[in-house]
């Protein structure tokens, strides 16, 4: 696995691997991610991109039927350990979904609910302020924050769901392909929001468009099935975008970013 | 899908069964023969060598209907009359004193009515416009039964005037009596449609029922068991329904005198409890000759009621009333008088 | 109808046509271009079908309009028309339709001056009463002073007026008193109770259901939940004679709860209703999009933060719908109320007295051999249309919160 990584990571999963019931979605995952970079997760449908994702903070195991071997590491700590909190490891690591789903509460308690919850004592409404802000969306909201966040158009929605996600100080951002409901206008916002953010944050994002992993990304992690096809959730390759993207290693990582499948 | 259906059905009576074991359990009825002391008046019946009035030789329908009081001791009656043999039909309905006799009278429907009361003369006009003569036979008498709980203390003996104040516009007892507790009367009355209502505002309230209407607390129902559990539920109630309901409930309710006089068979043959009524069953001689199965049950009933009279919980009436029940018997079906 | 079953019969020919002519031509090198039969087609299964869904739609709508109109009319006809109650009060000898003095006995409910007062179809004014004797002015209102015997008995004229009905606070329709209040505050604090107790444990068990149980759980509890609703209410009635109301007699004391109570039949109505607010409720909670919770939990909130505050409030409408509808189904319950909540009207506000209830007086007052046009019979619409106006009240608000609040998820 090419890797030009420093040794410390942001999160580290070692020998990661994903049951849902008898079908292993995940097998043996050694991934770790840069701090304050943007890594994406690339590959074909199906291939547990999404699931490596929810894995690495604890949102697995919400599913009954699915369990999990190998460690995660984050914090020092293997966050599948039983002493480890999963609900504050999930509170470390923030998430933003595919589709939009901001709660059906207002623009201001959108944001603020999270704080509140895990106990912010500060200001809320410059926390409120700030983490619009951050979020690129407040000029837009600042004069309708009562309003539901519904109300708010698709690429507005991310962009709340991004600032409730960062409200809450996470050290990590999973990014679950955030722009594939977007239109590209919607789309090239969020982007740039993302390399504002990756000063301060570590960035995961899934996405299924090349393009935009070679836009974002500093690091590209390739999954794919197996090469005959059989078995799911192998990382192929993982490494800088820009070597990644102009010689890669595997011919078929070369062949999904060329387009031949997938 | 059948195991599924067959597990919610043992659910359900899983359940059904855990209701029922919430339900009240039957309270023992006590045996009226002994609480009534004196042994059955012997039987008064006239032969029928032709066996005319056999319930064995008539069929058909009897048709029946009228007071909730005098149900049980009509509907006593008709089973034996249909265990000696008839293979009719005979309904009774219980549906008031005064809806009985309009059933007979008006709507001319029924070939008995059953009345706890005379019957009045506007009715006597209105089943003579329709061409009916009513003929009374007089089956026995009720006793009204003033009661409260065995928890109270305080009662034992009650006057009229006492009574028609306690059911009219007395709130607390010590209205009543000032030596009566400080608390409110909780009252239970039968329905305003029943018989044994119109008997009590009749003979307590001077007919006006707009005291008892008016009075507060007051709690009514035809479903004298409603009345029986009310009355059990307080030391500060009191109801009153016929005695028969008392019967039942000797145990645990205290039945009150009124004046002095201890409501029992003799005080209420003799008429010297102010809370008896007789007991009656209406027809009429047109539909005894044209239907022999309603001359033949009454016959039976006349003949057979005493035997059964304390046992459904009333007294029965006496000598000369039955001895004028036969009398009328005989002349509407145009009879010498056998006896 | 016989028209286009011919069409059909007609066009099946057309629709054959290509291969018999295949066949009758066997030398035919190019087979021949049929075009398409794009011809719109009678669907008569389609149009059956229909007519009669519409049908049934119509039918229960107009039953519906057919209740309202005879509550509407007889509850009118209530109002509008004088009503007439014995007083019980015979006359002691019989009289000529000129006599304007005349004797009546002394039993009966005492009659009033400047009262009017009906013996058989005839109206009299009383002008004097001394003692027995009563001094009248007689064919009044049009009707025809006539002869009538001795024992005949007065009836004396009572007139029911909205506002009276609205706000009087004694309910004796015999009497002359319609004020609805008795029953009305007995109606409002029996499903009062049932609310406070179903709405807390129907919603607990809901959020349960949906967010706690296991599919096995689940599965297990939801049917016998919905046993619960199919009890007959006879038996919840019963149920709360004969062990709720001792169980509260044993808490409170025999001196304060009445054998016959408001809040024996109130809680128990509360667990009738419990299956209502548990499963409505657990439908809108389980309707609340998985990714919603997800977005939860991925702040780091706990199970019950996720239920209680972002599932539960997204899911408010259709909880709010559940609660306004099980209060109208508590509103609406007449056997358990019958049974154990009293049966006589009580102006009171202590759930430990008995007081009757709009739907037990209805029940009481037609369960008995109440004729036909006497005041008491005539009442009882006037209290349905009461009831019925609640329970509408109830779902119009049901209805405007369900449209205020409810979230559109795909």
């Amino acid at each position: 696995m090419a890797n030009s990584s420093n040794g410390n990571y942001a999160i580290k999963a070692d020998k990661l691997s994903v049951y849902y019931g008898e079908f292993r979605a995940v097998r043996e995952v050694d991934l770790g991610i840069e701090p304050r970079r943007i890594t994406a997760i690339i590959g074909p449908s199906g291939c547990g991109k999404s699931t490596v994702l929810r894995a690495l903070k604890s949102l697995c195991e919400l599913i009954p039927s699915v369990h999990t071997e190998g460690k995660v590491v984050f914090g020092g700590r293997n966050i599948y350990e039983l002493d480890v909190d999963p609900v504050e490891v999930r509170r470390r690591i923030g998430m933003v979904f595919q589709k939009p789903n901001p709660f059906p509460k207002s623009i201001y308690e959108n944001v603020a609910w999270g704080a509140r919850i895990n106990g912010f004592k500060g200001d809320m409404d410059e926390l409120v302020e700030s983490t619009l802000k951050s979020a690129a969306l407040w000029d837009e909201v600042h004069d309708k924050l009562d309003q539901s966040g519904t109300s708010l158009s698709g690429g507005q929605q991310q962009r709340l769901c991004i600032a409730r996600a960062i409200a809450v100080k996470p050290d990590i951002i999973l990014m679950d392909e955030p722009c594939s409901a977007l239109d590209p206008i919607a789309t090239l916002r969020i982007e740039e929001l993302m390399h504002d953010l990756a000063k301060d944050y570590t960035i995961i994002i899934v996405t299924h468009n090349m393009q935009q992993a070679a836009r974002v990304s500093d690091f590209t992690a390739f999954f794919s099935l197996s090469e005959d096809g059989k078995r799911a959730g192998t990382l192929m390759e993982y490494g800088e975008t820009k070597h990644m993207f102009t010689r890669p290693e595997k011919k078929i990582t070369e062949d999904y970013i060329t387009g031949r499948f997938g | 899908m059948n195991r599924k259906i067959q597990t919610l059905l043992a659910l359900l009576v899983v359940a059904s069964v855990l209701l029922a074991a919430c339900a009240p359990e039957a309270e023992p009825t006590s045996a009226p023969a002994e609480s009534t002391g004196n042994g059955e008046t012997p039987t008064i019946a006239p032969e029928d060598p032709a066996g005319q009035f056999s319930p064995l030789n008539v069929t058909g329908d009897i048709i029946t209907a009228g007071s909730s009081t005098v149900f049980p001791l009509s509907e006593r009656m008709s089973e034996r009359f249909r265990d000696e043999g008839f293979s009719g039909n005979i309904t009774v309905d219980s549906i008031g004193s005064g809806a009985g006799l309009e059933r007979f009278c008006v709507a001319g429907k029924t070939d008995i009515a059953n009345a706890s009361r005379a019957i009045h003369e506007d009715e006597i006009a209105s089943c003579e416009s329709i061409g009916r003569t009513p003929i009374e036979f007089r089956v026995g008498t009720d006793a009204l039964a003033i009661v409260v709980s065995n928890e109270n203390d305080f009662l034992t003996d009650i006057t009229m005037e006492q009574l028609a104040l306690i059911f009219s516009t007395a709130v607390d007892w010590s209205d009543v009596d000032p030596s009566w507790p400080n608390e409110p009367i909780q009252r239970y009355s039968p329905g305003t449609d029943s018989g044994t209502y119109d008997y009590f505002v009749e003979e307590v309230l001077g007919d006006d029922a707009t005291l008892l209407q008016n009075s507060v607390n007051t709690q009514y129902s035809e479903d004298d068991n409603v009345l029986v559990q009310g009355v059990l539920g307080s030391p500060y109630a009191i109801g009153y329904f016929g005695y028969a309901y008392y019967q039942e409930n000797a145990g645990t309710l205290k039945i009150l005198n009124i004046d002095g006089v201890e409501p029992t068979e003799t005080t209420a043959e003799d008429g010297s409890y102010p809370l008896a009524r007789p007991l009656f069953i209406y027809s009429d001689a047109t539909i005894m000759n044209e239907k022999p199965q309603v001359a033949a049950f009454i016959h039976f009933y006349l003949s057979f009621v005493n035997e059964e009279i304390l046992d459904v919980g009333y007294f029965p009436a006496s000598q000369a009333a039955f001895d004028t029940n036969w009398e009328n018997f005989y002349n509407a079906l145009g009879m010498a008088n056998p006896m | 109808m016989n028209k286009t079953y011919l069409r059909l019969t007609v066009r099946k020919p057309s629709l054959n046509a290509p291969i018999v002519a295949s066949q009758s031509d066997p030398n035919a090198k190019v087979p021949v271009q049929q075009m398409p039969d794009l011809r719109r087609r009678p669907r008569l299964r389609e149009l059956t079908i229909n007519g009669f869904l519409f049908l049934c739609g119509f039918l229960s709508i107009f039953i519906t309009f057919g209740i309202v109109y005879e509550l509407g009319k007889e509850s009118f006809l209530f109002f509008r028309n004088r009503q007439w109650s014995s007083t019980n009060k015979p006359l002691a000898a019989d009289i000529n339709p000129e006599q304007t003095v005349f004797e009546v006995e002394a039993s009966g409910t005492p009659l009033q001056t400047d009262m009017n007062y009906r013996i058989e179809g005839e109206i009299i004014h009383i002008d004097a009463i001394d003692g027995t004797s009563l001094t009248v002015q007689r064919g009044f209102d049009d009707s025809q002073p006539a002869a009538h015997r001795a024992g005949l008995t007065l009836e004396a004229e009572l007139r029911p007026n909205l506002l009276e009905f609205i706000t009087g606070t004694e309910w004796a329709p015999h009497n002359g008193k319609f004020g609805i209040l008795p029953l009305l505050t007995a109606t409002l604090i029996v499903s009062g109770v049932a609310i406070v107790v179903a709405v807390p444990l129907g919603l607990a068990t809901a959020v349960y259901l949906s967010e706690y149980a296991s599919p096995r759980a689940h599965n297990t509890l939801k049917p016998i939940l919905e046993i619960l609703a199919g009890v007959p209410t006879v038996v919840y009635g019963f149920f709360a004679l004969t062990f709720m109301t001792p169980l509260l007699r044993s808490i409170f004391g025999a001196d304060t709860v009445n054998i016959y109570n408001m809040a024996s039949a109130g809680i128990v109505i509360g667990i009738l209703i419990l299956p209502f607010v548990s499963t409505v409720s657990e439908d809108a909670l389980s309707a609340v999009p998985r990714s919603l919770r997800e977005a939860s939990y991925a702040l780091g909130a706990t199970r019950l933060e996720t239920a209680l505050r972002v599932v539960v409030p997204a899911a408010f409408s259709g909880i709010a719908a559940a609660i306004i509808l099980a209060a109208s189904r508590a509103i609406g319950e007449t056997m358990v109320v019958a049974i154990a909540s009293g049966a006589g009207p009580n102006f009171t506000f202590n759930p430990f007295e008995a007081a009757e209830t709009m739907t037990g007086h209805i029940v009481r007052i037609s369960g008995g051999d109440m004729s036909y046009n006497s005041v008491d019979y005539n009442s009882i619409f006037a209290v349905g249309l009461m009831l019925f106006v609640m329970t509408l009240i109830l779902n119009v608000i049901s209805q405007r919160i369900v449209r205020r609040f409810r979230e559109i998820y795909e």
